[in-house]
C-alpha cells in the first residue's frame, strides 16, 4: 500500500461521525396527582374525595401539531401504564421516556385501556386491571345539608369501534399550548394531572333529592357509577377532552 | 522433457485502425474479416484446399514441441528459443514452400542423423482481433509486437510471453487478442503435443479518413474494409501509414492471417471517474451470483435483503441507490431499469446475470455522457457479454455448497465465433442460510453476433424466473434480547408468509453498420416483459384497514404485484471526420432512444394463511413514454487537449389511471362518487454533458466533467397535468489517469452531485419516498496493476460526504419529516472500500495436460451508515476467498464466502414496527431494523470445458 492511501482513509474517516439529524435520548418519567382532597361543587355540594386513582398509559410525544392517526411514528414514547393516585401531590418516578431529540409539539395517551390493532375490543393494561379493568376509581363523600352520599365512580375509558382504532383516545388539541424542543441532556419530564376539574361539573343534586331523609334517620346513601349515565358520561368527557395533565419539562427530583 | 525446435510459419497479425492491409499476393483472394478468414480456415481444414492456415506466412519462428507423452511440464516463463535456433529456423525454411501449404511443419535434424519425427503445427481456429491501443490514436504509432504463445494440447492458449515488445500498449493489445485464440493442437507422431509458437503482430495506424492514401500502399480502400468497428480516425503521419506488407518484406506471405484492427465504438473516458472492469478483475474474487461482478465497481456495494426473486439493493458514490433508482444499467444494450415500478422507481433486477458470461463492466460515474440517460443520478453502468477465447467451448458446471445451495452451468460458445456469440443457461436452488430463505431460480442468456462486412447484427435474448422466501426485518433490540436469532425470521404467520416471485424476458436486435470505416452507426430494437410480486412485512402489526371497518388488524404483510410490458428503440450516428485545421479534428454524433413501458400495479395488504385481502392501497394503470434526443461533438485538439461537449434532452410523458384515487377513508357513504382517479402529465428534461481531458504526458490524463441528467419521477404521485416533476442532477467530476507501463493504472478523482428533489425508502409503505434536495461531495480512488501476466489486483476506495440540503416538505402525515436541513442522508455509506487479488497460472504439464491453479479473494468494507433518528449502523467486512485447480478441460474450484464468519446487516434501517401486538401497547418510535447478511458459506464447484 502507497505510504498516501492511510492518509486518505484517515481523512476519509473523518466524515463517519456525519450529523443524522437526531440524537437518542432517554428521559425520566415522573407522574403526580394535585393533593387536594376536597372540592365544593355546584348546589353547595361538598365533595370529599377519599381515593381517585387513574390509570396512565401508555403516553406518546410526537412532532406534528396533530397527534393521532398524524403521529405514526412519535418523537418519543412511555409504552407502560400506571396508577397515579391523584390526590398526592409527590412526583412518582415510573420509568423512562425514550426517542430522540428535536421538538415535539403534541402529545397522546391512554387512560390503562388501549386499543390493539390486532384485536376488536380494547385492552386493559396492568394498571386500569388493577383498578378493575377502569380508566378512573373514585371514592368520595359527598355532603349537602346534612345529607351524605357514598360514591363510587368507575370509569372506562377506551376507543369507540367507530373510532379512531390503535390510536391513543387522549390527545392534545389545538387549543393546549405544548411545543418542547427534546434535548439530549433533558433532565426528565413531569406529568401533573389535577382532578379537581373534572368533578366540579358533577351534578350531585337529583341524587341527593332521591334520597329517603326521614326526620330521625341520618340522611345518607350510596352511589355507585360504572356504567354510562350522566355522571358517568360527563367523567369520561371530562377525562378525554377537559383539564389537561401539566408537562413539566426540566423536572428533577 | 523432450524439445523440437522446427521451422514454423506464422502468421503476420496486423493490425491497422483503419483498414485491413490486402496482401499484394495476387493468387489468393482477400480475407475479409475474421470470420471470414475463420471460414476459409475451416474449408481447408476439411480438405477443400491444400493451404495450411498459417502456411505461407511471413515469418520463421521456432516452434518447441514438448512432447506429451514424457508429460513434461513446459516452462511457461522461459524464453522461447534461444536466438541461433530462431535465426536457423529463419535461413533455412523458405516461405510459402510446399511443403507448408499441406499443413506440415518442416522436420529439423540438428544432428543431420536420425529422421526427425513428423510434426503438425498448431493451426489457428479462432481469431480474436486486437484492438489499435486508443491512447496511441493521436501519435499515429506503428509497431510489432512478437509473442511466445504457448499452446495446449487441447488447443487453448496456455501462456503468453512477450518476445519482441512495442511498448506496453501494443504489447497489451497483442496479449489481450492472442489469449482469446483457439488452435488445432500440433501433432507429433499422431499424437497431440503442447507447443509454443511465435506470433507477431504489425501494428500500424490507420489512414486518415479525409486523406488520400499514399500510393504506392496496399491498403484497401474502405469499402472494401472488413469488420472493424472504426467509428472515427485518428492522425497519422503518412509516413507510418506506410507500413505495408512489402515493408516486413513477408508481403507475398500475409495473407491469410491478417488481423483486423477494431476500435472501440467510443472514446473510452469522458470523465476522470469512469472505469472498465476487465474480466481479470471480474475473476479474481469468488462471487456468489452473476450480479456481485458489480462489487468490482469502484465505490459500489450490492447486497440481497429480500431474496433471490427481489432486486439487489445498490449504493454508489454516495447514494444509496435502493433498487436500481440512481443507476442506469444496461445488459448487452438492453434497458434493465424500470420505471415507476411499485417497488422502487427504477428498479433494477439484475438477478438473471450469469457470472461466466460478464465479459466487462463499463461503468460511468456521474454524468457526463449524452448517452446516459433516465436514472443516471450516481451513475451508469454498462454490461457487456462474452466468452473469451480461452473459455470458448461447451461448458458444463455444477456446483454444491453450504445450505444446501446446488447450481448448474451449461455454457455454449461456439470456438469459430465472435466473442459476443454464447448461450447459457443456469439453475439454482438452496435453502438459504437461517430460517425462511429458500428459493429457486433459473436463468438463460443467449447472444449472437452474425452477418459480415460492414453490417453486422447482434440478437441477444434473457429469460429469468425465480422465487424465494425471505425473511424480512428483525428488530435490533430483538436481536440483542434474544427474542429473535439473527438469522431467523418472527415467528408469526405473516413473517413466514414472506415471498417473492419475479419473472423476465428481454430480447432485443441490434444492426453495426460502418460505412467505410470512417463514420458508422446503430439501430436497436428491443422488447421486454417483467413480472414481479412481493409479500413482504416490514412493520409487523401497524397497519389497519382504510377500506374496511371494524376489521382487526391481521399483520401488515404487504403485497406488491407490478407487471411492465416494454417495448423501446434506440439509434445513433457518427459522422466522418471533420478536420477544420492541422490541429483539430472531430467527429458528432447524434442519436435518439425511446421506450413506452405499460404497467399494471397494486398494493394491498393481505392475511397470511387465508390469504384474504384486507386493504387495497394501490390499484393503478401507469402508461409511460420516454423518448431522449443527444448530440455528441468530439473534438481532438492538438496532441494535449480533448474535448467532449454533448447535449441530451428527454421527453416523458405519463398517463395514470388510479383506480383507488379520490379514496376517502370511511368517511363517505357510498354512492357520493365512483372511484378513481385518471391523470396526466408531461415534462421535458434536458442538460449539458461536458468534459476536457488534458495529456501533458504519455502517462498521464488529467479530466474535468460536467453535466446535467435526471431522474423521472414516480408516475403514481404526480398530479395532472404537473409540469416537469424531475429531479434535476447536477454532476461535476475533477481528477486524473496515470498509466505506468499497463502494469499499474491509477485513477483518483473529486465529485460533487446535487439532486433538486430526492427520495429515500419508507419502511412503513415499502417504498421511496421524497426527501428533498441534496448534495454529494467526495472523492474516489482505484488502483489496478497486473505486475505480472498471471496476478491482477484492484483495489477501489470511495469517500461520499451526502448531506440533505433542504428538508422534505411536510404532509398531512408527515408534518414534521424526521430530517433536517444539512443532516446525513440516512443509509448512505460515507466510505465504500473494494480490494479484489486474483492469480491463475499453469504450473505443470500432466499427462499431456496442463495443470495449473487459482487464487483469489475479495474484500468489501463499508463504514457506519447513518440512519434516521439519530442513528448509525454497524459497518460491513466481508471477505471471499477461492482456490481452484484446472487440468487440461477440467476445472475445480472451491470458494470461501464471508470467511470471517462477519455477522452483518445486509441493510439496516430504522422505523417503527410492532411485533408483539398481543402482548404490549404499539411502540410508535423508530427502532433499528436489519436484514441479515449471509454468514460463511462455501461453495464446491467442478467445471468442465470441452
Amino acid at each position: 500500500m502507497r505510504p498516501w492511501l492511510p492518509c486518505i482513509l484517515v481523512l476519509c474517516c473523518s466524515g463517519c461521525g456525519a450529523e443524522t439529524g437526531q440524537e437518542p435520548v432517554s428521559i425520566p418519567l415522573h407522574v403526580a396527582g394535585s393533593g387536594g382532597t376536597s372540592i365544593v361543587l355546584d348546589n353547595d355540594v361538598e365533595l370529599q374525595v377519599l381515593r381517585a386513582d387513574l390509570a396512565f398509559g401508555p403516553l406518546y410525544l410526537c412532532s406534528g401539531p396533530e397527534a393521532g392517526d398524524f403521529c405514526e411514528t412519535a418523537r418519543a414514547e412511555w409504552l407502560d401504564s400506571v396508577v397515579i393516585d391523584l390526590l398526592d401531590s409527590s412526583p412518582a418516578r415510573v420509568g423512562r421516556i425514550r426517542g430522540s431529540t428535536g421538538t415535539v409539539r403534541s402529545w397522546m395517551y391512554d387512560l390503562g385501556i388501549s386499543s390493539l390493532l390486532t384485536e376488536t375490543s380494547p385492552t386493559a393494561l396492568d394498571a386500569a386491571q388493577a383498578l378493575g379493568n377502569a380508566s378512573l376509581l373514585v371514592e368520595a363523600l359527598a355532603e349537602r345539608d346534612g345529607a351524605e352520599l357514598s360514591l363510587t365512580l368507575r370509569v372506562v375509558v377506551d376507543q369507540a369501534p367507530e373510532g379512531e382504532w390503535g390510536v391513543p383516545v387522549v390527545r392534545r388539541s389545538r387549543s393546549d399550548e405544548f411545543d418542547h424542543e427534546i434535548r439530549a441532556d433533558e433532565q426528565g419530564l413531569l406529568v401533573r394531572f389535577d382532578a379537581a376539574p373534572w368533578f366540579r361539573g358533577l351534578d350531585l343534586a337529583p341524587y341527593f333529592e332521591e334520597l329517603d331523609c326521614g326526620d330521625d334517620a341520618p340522611c345518607r346513601g350510596e352511589l355507585v357509577i360504572d356504567a354510562p349515565g350522566p355522571l358517568y358520561n360527563h367523567l369520561r368527557l371530562a377525562l378525554e377532552a377537559g383539564a389537561r395533565p401539566v408537562f413539566d419539562w426540566g423536572f428533577s427530583p | 522433457m523432450q524439445l523440437t525446435c522446427i521451422n514454423l510459419d506464422l502468421p503476420l497479425a496486423r493490425i491497422q485502425k483503419s483498414a485491413v492491409s490486402m496482401p499484394s499476393t495476387p493468387q489468393t483472394p482477400p480475407i475479409r474479416n475474421t470470420k471470414q478468414a475463420a471460414r476459409g480456415q475451416h474449408d481447408r481444414a476439411l480438405g477443400r484446399s491444400c493451404h495450411c492456415a498459417i502456411a505461407g506466412c511471413c515469418t520463421f519462428v521456432c516452434c518447441c514441441l514438448f512432447t506429451s507423452a514424457l508429460g513434461a511440464a513446459p516452462d511457461v516463463g522461459a524464453p522461447v528459443a534461444d536466438e541461433s535456433t530462431e535465426a536457423s529456423g529463419k535461413q533455412e525454411a523458405p516461405a510459402g514452400s510446399e511443403r507448408e501449404r499441406e499443413g506440415e511443419a518442416p522436420t529439423q535434424d540438428p544432428a543431420g542423423a536420425a529422421p526427425t519425427p513428423q510434426l503438425t503445427p498448431p493451426r489457428v481456429t479462432h481469431r480474436v482481433d486486437a484492438v489499435y491501443p486508443p491512447d496511441l490514436e493521436r501519435s499515429g504509432q506503428a509497431g510489432r509486437v512478437e509473442l511466445d504463445v504457448t499452446v495446449s494440447t487441447e488447443g487453448r492458449v496456455v501462456g503468453v510471453d512477450v518476445a519482441l515488445s512495442a511498448g506496453a500498449e501494443f504489447d497489451t493489445a497483442a496479449i489481450a487478442a492472442v489469449r482469446g485464440w483457439r488452435f488445432e493442437p500440433a501433432v507429433r507422431d499422431g499424437v497431440q503435443v503442447a507447443s509454443r509458437i511465435r506470433v507477431p503482430f504489425e501494428f500500424t495506424p490507420p489512414a486518415p479518413a479525409s486523406e488520400t492514401l499514399p500510393s504506392g500502399t496496399q491498403e484497401s480502400p474502405s469499402p472494401q474494409a472488413p469488420s472493424s468497428k472504426v467509428e472515427h480516425e485518428s492522425p497519422t503521419p503518412p509516413a507510418t501509414q506506410a507500413q505495408t506488407p512489402e515493408a516486413d518484406g513477408h508481403a507475398q506471405d500475409a495473407v491469410d492471417v491478417v488481423v483486423h484492427g477494431r476500435r472501440e465504438p467510443r472514446t473510452e473516458h469522458r470523465s476522470a471517474s469512469d472505469f472498465r472492469i476487465g474480466r481479470d478483475v471480474i475473476d479474481a474474487a469468488p462471487r456468489t451470483e452473476g450480479a456481485e461482478a458489480l462489487r468490482a465497481a469502484p465505490g459500489l456495494y450490492i447486497g440481497r435483503s429480500e431474496g433471490l426473486a427481489v432486486a439487489h439493493r445498490y449504493m454508489l458514490r454516495g447514494f444509496d441507490a435502493d433498487h436500481g433508482q440512481d443507476i442506469e444499467f444496461r445488459v448487452g444494450g438492453l434497458p434493465i431499469n424500470l420505471p415507476a415500478h411499485i417497488h422502487g422507481q427504477g428498479y433494477a433486477d439484475l438477478g438473471f446475470l450469469i457470472g461466466e458470461t460478464v465479459a466487462e463492466l463499463e461503468v460511468s460515474e456521474g454524468v457526463s455522457d449524452p448517452r446516459q440517460g433516465d436514472f443516471a443520478v450516481a451513475g451508469s453502468i454498462d454490461i457487456s457479454l462474452g466468452v473469451e477465447g480461452e473459455r470458448r467451448g461447451v461448458t458444463v458446471k455444477s456446483s454444491y455448497g453450504a445450505f444446501d445451495t446446488t447450481r448448474h452451468l451449461a455454457l455454449w460458445a461456439p470456438v469459430l465465433e465472435a466473442e459476443e456469440t454464447l448461450g447459457a443457461v443456469s439453475v439454482l436452488q438452496t435453502n438459504g442460510f437461517g430460517e425462511n430463505r429458500a428459493g429457486q431460480q433459473g436463468s438463460g442468456v443467449f447472444q449472437q453476433r452474425f452477418g459480415e462486412g460492414d453490417q453486422t447484427y447482434r440478437a441477444i435474448g434473457i429469460v429469468h424466473a425465480t422465487r424465494s422466501d425471505h425473511a424480512g426485518v428483525l428488530r435490533r433490540d430483538d436481536v440483542d434480547d434474544a427474542r429473535v436469532c439473527f438469522h431467523c425470521v418472527y415467528d408469526q404467520a405473516t413473517a413466514r408468509a414472506q415471498n417473492a416471485s419475479s419473472g423476465r424476458l428481454l430480447a432485443g436486435i441490434f444492426s453495426d453498420t460502418t460505412y467505410g470505416d470512417r463514420d458508422n452507426s446503430t439501430l436497436g430494437m428491443w422488447i421486454g416483459v417483467d413480472n414481479f410480486r412481493l409479500q413482504s412485512n416490514y412493520t409487523g402489526f401497524v397497519e389497519h384497514s382504510r377500506t374496511l371497518s371494524g376489521v382487526a388488524g391481521r399483520g401488515d404483510l404487504i403485497e406488491q404485484r407490478n407487471r411492465t410490458l416494454s417495448a423501446g428503440v434506440t439509434a445513433r450516428y457518427r459522422s466522418p471526420r471533420y478536420r477544420p485545421a492541422h490541429w483539430a479534428h472531430g467527429t458528432l454524433e447524434v442519436g435518439a432512444d425511446g421506450r413506452i413501458d405499460d404497467i399494471e400495479q397494486a398494493q394491498n395488504l393481505i392475511e397470511a394463511g387465508r390469504n384474504e385481502t384486507w386493504d387495497q392501497r394501490v390499484d393503478a394503470t401507469v402508461l409511460g413514454i420516454d423518448l431522449g434526443v443527444w448530440g455528441d461533438l468530439d473534438w481532438v485538439l492538438t496532441k494535449y487537449a480533448h474535448a467532449r461537449l454533448g447535449l441530451r434532452a428527454d421527453v416523458l410523458s405519463y398517463e395514470v389511471d388510479d383506480r383507488l384515487g379520490n379514496f376517502v377513508e370511511l368517511s363517505r357513504p357510498p354512492g357520493s362518487f365512483i372511484q378513481g382517479f385518471r391523470r396526466s402529465a408531461l415534462g421535458l428534461a434536458w442538460g449539458p454533458r461536458t468534459s476536457v481531458e488534458v495529456h501533458p504526458t504519455e502517462w498521464l490524463s488529467l479530466l474535468a466533467a460536467y453535466g446535467e441528467g435526471y431522474r423521472s419521477p414516480q408516475a403514481r404521485q404526480l398530479e395532472d397535468g404537473e409540469r416537469a416533476p424531475y429531479t434535476k442532477v447536477r454532476s461535476g467530476d475533477v481528477g486524473a489517469h496515470v498509466d505506468w507501463d499497463e502494469i499499474v493504472h491509477l485513477a483518483a478523482a473529486g465529485y460533487y452531485t446535487q439532486l433538486s428533489d430526492d427520495v429515500a425508502f419508507d419502511a412503513a409503505e415499502g417504498r421511496l419516498e421524497r426527501i428533498g434536495a441534496t448534495r454529494r461531495v467526495g472523492a474516489v480512488f482505484h488502483a489496478y496493476t497486473k505486475p505480472l501476466p498471471w496476478v491482477t489486483g484492484a483495489l477501489s476506495v470511495t469517500y461520499a460526504h451526502a448531506t440533505l440540503l433542504e428538508p422534505p416538505p411536510a404532509t398531512a402525515e408527515e408534518p414534521q419529516p424526521p430530517f433536517k436541513e444539512g443532516q446525513a442522508l440516512p443509509f448512505v455509506p460515507p466510505i465504500v472500500v473494494r480490494a479484489d487479488a486474483g492469480a491463475k497460472r499453469a504450473l505443470a504439464t500432466v499427462r499431456g495436460q496442463p495443470l495449473g491453479t487459482r487464487v483469489g479473494s475479495g474484500l468489501s468494507y463499508l463504514s457506519p451508515r447513518p440512519l434516521p433518528y439519530g442513528n448509525n449502523s454497524e459497518p460491513v467486512t466481508v471477505l471471499d476467498v477461492a482456490a481452484g485447480v484446472w487440468w487440461g478441460p477440467a476445472e475445480l474450484s472451491f470458494e470461501l464466502f464471508n470467511l470471517l464468519d462477519a455477522r452483518y446487516a445486509a441493510v439496516e434501517y430504522n422505523f417503527a414496527s410492532d411485533w408483539d401486538p398481543n402482548d404490549d401497547v404499539r411502540p410508535r418510535t423508530p427502532a433499528r431494523h436489519i436484514a441479515a447478511g449471509a454468514p460463511f458459506s462455501w461453495m464446491l464447484s467442478l467445471g468442465v470445458t470441452l
